[in-house]
């Protein structure tokens, strides 16, 4: 909402500055986001009393310019500048609102005490030729904010439809300044004719009250007078004609929509009705919409004239032709207009007040003062007001039971009882004491937000001032109890992953299909139905996407050695449905040797995930298997990848490995060996509590064996069968070598291994240990044809 | 013989002292101490003295034995090291080489902010708690007195779900969701990300929010802004100035904005930082809660507003950029 500021003094004025009413207004919850011209604040009018041709420069001139009471010497550039002229003058010291301070200067050898100001210059539009020319009775030396007002630009919020006006603003500076709210008093015209039209509400629950007023012989060539076209134009809207210009300045000063019909085009009486199936009309912006019978319609008996509340037809609309006009002002339920912006997708200043609340007490005020400006500025004669109305079907307003005691224990402070009073009554809330401590508010017709006690108490702060509220801590029983674990797994992983040198990143959780297909291949998107852009439209299932696109950000900035990661939510499809599923994963670039030694592949992503299931705790059982075509995880390089299975469902629950290089290739990596780890933080189990074992204190006995193999055979299954045929008392093994060379034999390998005994009841003899390893090794040669390396 | 003795000693001694390597400190302990050594041979001859000469004799001879032995064991140490050392020296390297391992990581800006957040709070007895981001209209909207249709509605651009299911466009369903399952007295915490169709260079599709939720009886707005002005002077580690204004969101009576004023003395400005009220009683209503009997305060700020003013990030794009010339500055 934007208020003009000579129009709101027009109805109250306290002896306030416009920006400390701005300030007043943006504490009581009306934020002044913007002040249009105040640096007008500093400028004055000024009268040109001569123009002439500067004697150093052609296309300059040297102006004198009074501002009333001395002359100043100015350089302009603009041709319209001419003796007699009246301009916005900036004398030196003021400051234009771009932000440039006027100082005296030479120009072209000539002193130049000030500048004449153009329209861009003060804002008033973006491109402008010569400097603004002022009314012509402007006094000079007067401020320039007496000419051109400033504008407050006000975020009204949604519950206060009531502030959508000049009278609505008007009465919250009253009542915070205690000033009496005194609405200016409009004539009453009597009726010249008898001439009506009936009106029928066949949907009152919609259209509860309508006015009507036949006006009859307007001139409806005569122009806007300019005052009402100022004060249109600084509210934003465009002046169109007299008739319709008019019914927008009684909605900017009263707050009610009205909308003028062409008598002519009327046929028979007015109906408020509900609009049927896949009837048509076109609106006043020539837009041709369909209804519904969801949609309320202003209509004659033989077609839709306008959709209620929100935008006219254009056939009935005025035209150069209109001679007699039909005026309506009427209450449209907030229920009936909503939504409609957003289902024919235009803004109305109609329908944006209507779905807020219009005051419903008011609308007959509306016509009269509508019918007086019409009747003055284009003739005519006005027929007598036909108000057709269901009270039944008008707002409730329920007086609200409020405590003076409850009100100051919830607000924190006590408010003397007369202040609240005060406060309500300058409001418009009709205050009915019961006995010592208990009121009763009744809100006015005009509010539409006041449905609790509660809310009167905010009207008691807000008004009084949020300052005035003490501050106070809450108490509360203290109750021992561990933290709650929402977030304590997470955060376990941040600081794991930041200690071995991963970055944190976080990523948009939509990304393209696209990237999804690549990442997610085994499965279909949960999509967004009105996304930003095709870029960001599918629900992620896993981190990859974001990851690969961070990584290679970063690679195009040349910078190298990248490990980053991720925690967050993934989208997983899950039959017909998608589950939320909390996910950690870790990208790490190749990075190549570092000091001969190879800095990362994928035993070491492996080892920071080990790591993570470590200290997230995860249960015994999860271990770990190469890949077998999973499709879901086919991003993955199918034989240098892992997957973590639970033992008990079999799911995946995490993974890693290096990532396919069609992967690496469709996101830009400069190489194709980036490796990648993911954990499902949903689906880890974590292992119970430990609970003490004692432990050998006997001595440990230990060998260590050369074993040549296969090379299919994998050091988990070696692992798996010496554990088994080694004998209970193995307590560990340890890889110490792998060794690949000719005499070992074609595809063979030899591992070293050191095998780690011990007892829980006594010293292990040599004699026992040796018959342990004979066995294990005639095991091994039978069993698996692995063999003691020889030499 | 006294004179004899006494000679010995400095000799002894200064031959020990001498000595450049271990074969020469054994080269003399042989000369002195040896089966044959020559301090050996006068212990045996001392039997040849006259009882009070031997006692004499025997003593300081002892003596010497003694002190030389002290000084052969600690000559024989300070060669050890001094041959150490010399090898030491030999194996010199370049340490300025850079160090194994890449560096250090580091929390995400919002993910460190976030945490402080909440740190706070948990100091003070708050629970955390999570909702899902995927949220039914309900939860968002309907529970928190946005009735469907309502113009308040359109402050918030909503992603939606073919299914009519749509992106939390705040934390505040989180209140909802604490009042189902716990009963008064109530302080939580839900931080999450939220969403909003919107995208410019002051809006993110996706950002961060921490809300907060206190219920129990006798809770009141002067709570609220003693609460608040606690947390942010917490948050900021000094006392900070806070400006409450009046202000509307459906889900709370009275509303507020709260401001922080930031800067010098020349350049001090109010700076927006959260909105807050009274928890509306048609909520408490919707958590099961008896608005006659309870009443208690929300407030909800943004994550990444709160990490610009504190780490002084003026734009906000930076934060989903995910450039690491930018992320590796909060470590």
């Amino acid at each position: 909402m934007r208020v003009n500021e000579l129009w709101l003094r027009e109805w109250v004025s306290p002896p306030l500055s416009l920006a400390e009413i701005a300030a007043q207004l943006t504490q009581a919850g009306l934020e002044v986001e913007d002040i249009q011209g105040e640096s007008y604040a500093n400028m004055v009018v000024g009268e040109v009393l001569a123009a002439d041709s500067h004697p150093n420069a052609d296309r300059l001139r040297l102006c004198r310019v009074s501002d009333g009471s001395r002359t100043y010497s100015i350089v302009c550039g603009a041709e319209n500048a001419r003796q007699g002229l009246k301009v916005a003058l900036a004398l030196p010291g003021s400051v234009l609102p771009a932000g440039v301070k006027i100082k005296k200067a030479k120009i072209r050898g000539q002193l130049s005490e000030g500048m004449l100001c153009s329209a861009d210059e003060l804002a008033l539009a973006d491109q402008s030729d010569g400097i603004l020319e002022l009314s012509e009775d402007a006094r000079a030396g007067a401020p320039l904010t007496e000419y051109l007002p400033q504008v407050m630009d006000i975020a009204v919020m949604p519950n206060r439809g009531d502030c959508l006006s000049i009278r609505g603003i008007a009465r919250e500076v009253a009542v915070l300044n205690k000033l009496p709210f005194k609405p200016p008093l409009f004539k009453t015209l009597k009726p010249q004719h008898r001439d009506v039209i009936k009106v029928e509400l066949l949907q009152p629950e919609g259209c509860p009250l309508y006015c009507g007023r036949v006006i009859k012989d307007l001139d409806i060539t005569r122009p806007t007078p300019a005052w009402m076209k100022q004060k249109l134009e600084s509210a934003g809207m465009r002046s169109i004609d007299a008739v319709v210009d008019i019914t927008n300045y009684v909605m900017l000063e009263l707050g009610q929509p009205l909308h003028a019909f062409d008598l002519a085009m009327i046929d028979g009486a007015i109906q408020v009705r509900a609009a049927k199936a896949k009837e048509k009309l076109r609106l006043l912006d020539g837009a041709l919409i369909e209804l519904d019978k969801s949609d309320l319609l202003i209509a004659d008996h033989r077609k839709p004239l306008a959709l209620a509340g929100v935008m006219g037809g254009v056939d009935s609309g005025i035209s150069r032709k209109t001679k007699d006009v039909f005026l309506e002002g009427a209450f449209f339920s907030p229920l009936a207009v909503r939504g409609k912006q957003r289902k024919f997708n235009f803004v109305t200043e109609a329908a944006h007040r209507f779905e807020r609340g219009v005051d419903y007490e008011m609308t007959p005020m509306a016509m009269e003062r509508a019918t007086s400006l019409l009747v003055d500025i284009l003739g005519g004669s006005p027929g007598p007001l036909n108000e057709t109305v269901k009270k039944e079907y008008l707002p409730d307003r329920e007086p609200l039971a409020v405590s003076h005691r409850k009100l100051s224990e919830f607000l924190g402070f006590a408010v003397p009882s007369s202040e609240v009073e005060r406060i309500l009554t300058e409001l418009g809330i009709k205050v009915k004491k019961l006995d010592k401590d208990r009121f009763t508010a009744l809100p006015p017709s005009f509010r539409f937000d006041m449905d609790c006690w509660e809310a009167v108490a905010e009207e008691v702060a807000r008004i009084h001032g949020y300052d005035a509220v003490p501050i106070s801590l809450p108490t509360m029983p203290l109750q021992p109890r561990l933290p709650s674990t929402a977030l304590t797994s997470e955060d376990r992983a941040r600081h794991w992953l930041a200690a071995r040198g991963y970055q944190e990143v976080i990523s948009y959780s939509f990304i393209s299909d696209k990237d999804y297909a690549l990442t997610s291949p085994s499965q279909q998107p949960l999509r967004l139905a009105n996304p930003i852009s095709e870029e960001m439209v599918a629900m992620r299932s896993n981190l990859l996407a974001g990851l690969l696109t961070s990584l290679s950000h970063n690679q195009r900035q040349s910078i190298g050695k990248q490990k980053l990661f991720e925690v967050g939510m993934c989208f997983v499809a899950d039959g017909k449905h998608y589950r939320e599923e909390n996910h950690i994963a870790g990208l790490v670039e190749e990075g190549g040797e570092l000091f001969g030694e190879v800095s990362d592949n994928l035993y070491s992503i492996k080892g920071d995930l080990e790591m993570l299931l470590f200290s997230l705790q995860a249960e015994e059982g999860l271990t770990a298997e190469p890949l077998n075509n999973e499709e879901e995880l086919a991003f993955l390089h199918p034989t240098q990848s892992l997957v973590w299975r639970a033992k008990s469902d079999r799911q995946a629950v995490c993974y890693c490995g290096l990532l396919h290089p069609q992967v690496s290739q469709r996101f830009k990596l400069r190489k194709a060996n980036s490796c990648y780890f993911e954990i499902r933080l949903d689906r880890l189990k974590t292992r119970p509590p430990s609970v003490y074992e004692s432990f050998s204190r006997y001595p440990p006995a230990q060998r260590e064996l050369s074993l040549v193999m296969d090379e299919a055979v994998s050091y988990a299954e070696l692992k798996e069968f010496v554990f088994t045929h080694g004998g209970s008392q193995l307590r560990e093994l340890e890889l110490l070598d792998i060794y690949r060379a000719a005499e070992l034999g074609e595809r063979k390998k030899s591992l070293s291994l050191r095998l780690i005994w011990q007892s829980e009841s006594g010293t292990l003899t040599d004699e026992q240990i040796n018959q342990l390893v004979d066995k294990l090794l005639q095991k091994l040669a039978k069993e698996m044809r692995i063999l003691l390396r020889e030499g | 013989m006294s004179q004899d003795i006494a000679k010995l000693k400095k000799e002894v001694l200064a031959a020990i002292a001498n000595a450049k390597d271990e074969s020469q400190l054994e080269e003399a302990r042989l000369r002195y101490f040896g089966k044959k050594g020559i301090v050996s041979g006068l212990l045996r001859e001392i039997g040849k003295l006259s009882a009070e000469q031997r006692a004499k004799s025997g003593a300081e001879l002892n003596l010497l034995r003694h002190e030389a032995q002290s000084l052969l064991l600690s000559r024989k140490e300070a060669l050890a090291l001094e041959k150490w050392n010399q090898d030491l020296a030999r194996q010199s390297i370049d340490v300025s080489l850079p160090a194994r391992g890449r560096g250090y990581g580091s929390w995400h800006p919002v993910s460190q902010v976030r945490r402080r957040i909440e740190d706070i709070f948990r100091q003070a007895g708050y629970d955390t708690v999570l909702g899902p981001e995927i949220e039914s209209d309900y939860y968002n909207f309907e529970a928190l007195n946005f009735p469907a249709g309502h113009p308040a509605r359109d402050m918030h651009d909503t992603f939606y779900f073919a299914d009519g299911r749509l992106l939390r466009t705040h934390t505040s369903p989180g209140q909802i969701r604490a009042m189902e399952v716990s009963k008064p007295p109530i302080r939580v915490i839900c931080p999450g990300k939220t969403f909003r169709c919107d995208h410019d260079a002051t809006h993110s599709p996706m950002f961060h929010q921490v809300e907060g939720l206190v219920v129990d009886r006798g809770v009141s707005f002067a709570d609220l802004k003693g609460t608040l002005q606690a947390f942010v002077n917490a948050f900021f580690g000094e006392e900070v100035r806070l400006r409450f204004r009046a202000s509307y969101f459906p889900f709370t009576e009275p509303s507020a904005e709260v401001d922080i004023l930031r800067g010098g003395k020349e350049n001090e400005q109010w700076l927006e930082i959260l909105g807050c009220g009274m928890v509306h009683p048609n909520v408490l209503k919707e958590g099961g809660v008896n608005p006659q009997e309870y009443s208690g305060f929300a407030f909800g700020m943004g994550v990444e507003r709160m990490a610009m003013l504190y780490f002084g990030i003026d734009d906000l794009r930076l934060f989903y950029e995910n450039d690491l010339r930018f992320l590796r500055q909060f470590a």
